[in-house]
């Protein structure tokens, strides 16, 4: 598995970076609000409110904070995070670009008491930063906990056509 | 260089690791050697004994409030038992920096 993640740095994504504000994506789930950035609730302030940041943890199963966006990270742990997640075939997720939202950035670290970017949430609840995520990656957790969500991580089926070789 | 040295005495007093390792991990993301923003630690604590991964990264957060709410910009954490440590002595690799510190209008 590491072996995956290794290569995982080096998949498009990680060498994109700083080529300008195109294809600012914050949402990839295709309907909604949307709720990045403070673009939800009209304006800035109160972006990062508690209710508002419960709001957007809540929208979709898979949730994350990040810099930049997944189609085009601006921090190597949040470029982590999109690379787990695209291994595991999930694409369809809400990403919330911080930088673009101050707000939302110290909301997000009040409300998990986390001081840091990267964060994943999955089912409204937060489940920690890039280096969990890897590790949840790398023990087998997150195919779990994608499948309780009713998501069937890509990887199973990367592991059954292994098996057939 | 001092911050190193802060988080070294910091997560000593409060995890009497058997095993740590500081590093100043802020050359590999554009800033200039002994930058001291970006951090990686590996700790090797029997407090993480029944802990979760999530548990144990909040222990270490803790120790570092201080720092973290200054200068620290970004920590990595390989938090593990004395057991898990014996067993398996390796740390994951980083992932390479994206820039992120540039793209940024002030800091966190």
């Amino acid at each position: 598995m590491s072996g995956l993640v290794r290569a995982a740095w080096r998949l498009p994504g990680a060498a994109a970076a700083g080529r300008g504000r195109a294809g600012r994506a914050l949402s990839q789930a295709g309907t909604g609000t949307g709720g990045d950035g403070g673009g939800a609730e009209g304006g800035g302030s109160g972006s990062g409110s508690r209710e508002a940041v419960e709001r957007l943890v809540r929208a979709h199963p898979v949730v994350v904070f990040m810099k930049g966006s997944p189609a085009q990270p601006l921090c190597g742990f949040s470029n982590a995070v999109v690379q787990i997640l695209r291994l595991h075939g999930v694409e369809d997720y809400r990403a919330h670009d911080v930088l673009q939202d101050p707000d939302l950035r110290q909301g997000i670290k009040n409300y998990s008491n986390w001081p840091t970017i990267p964060q994943v949430y999955l089912n409204g609840e937060f489940v920690g930063g890039c280096d969990i995520l890897l590790q949840m990656h790398q023990n087998g957790d997150l195919v779990e906990e994608l499948k309780k969500l009713g998501i069937r991580s890509a990887l199973l089926d990367a592991e059954k056509d292994q098996d057939k070789k | 260089g001092p911050l190193a040295r802060a988080i070294r005495a910091k997560l000593d007093a409060a995890l009497q690791p058997t095993h740590l390792q500081v590093l100043d991990e802020s050359p590999r993301h554009g800033g200039p050697p002994g930058a001291e923003t970006h951090f990686a630690v590996v700790v090797v604590s029997g407090h993480f004994t029944g802990l979760s991964p999530l548990q144990r990264h909040r222990l270490v957060h803790a120790a570092l409030r201080t720092e973290l709410a200054g200068p620290l910009h970004a920590l990595a954490i390989v938090a593990r038992t004395p057991q898990q440590w014996e067993s398996d002595p390796h740390v994951p690799p980083r992932p390479p920096c994206l820039g992120g510190s540039k793209h940024e209008r002030h800091r966190d």
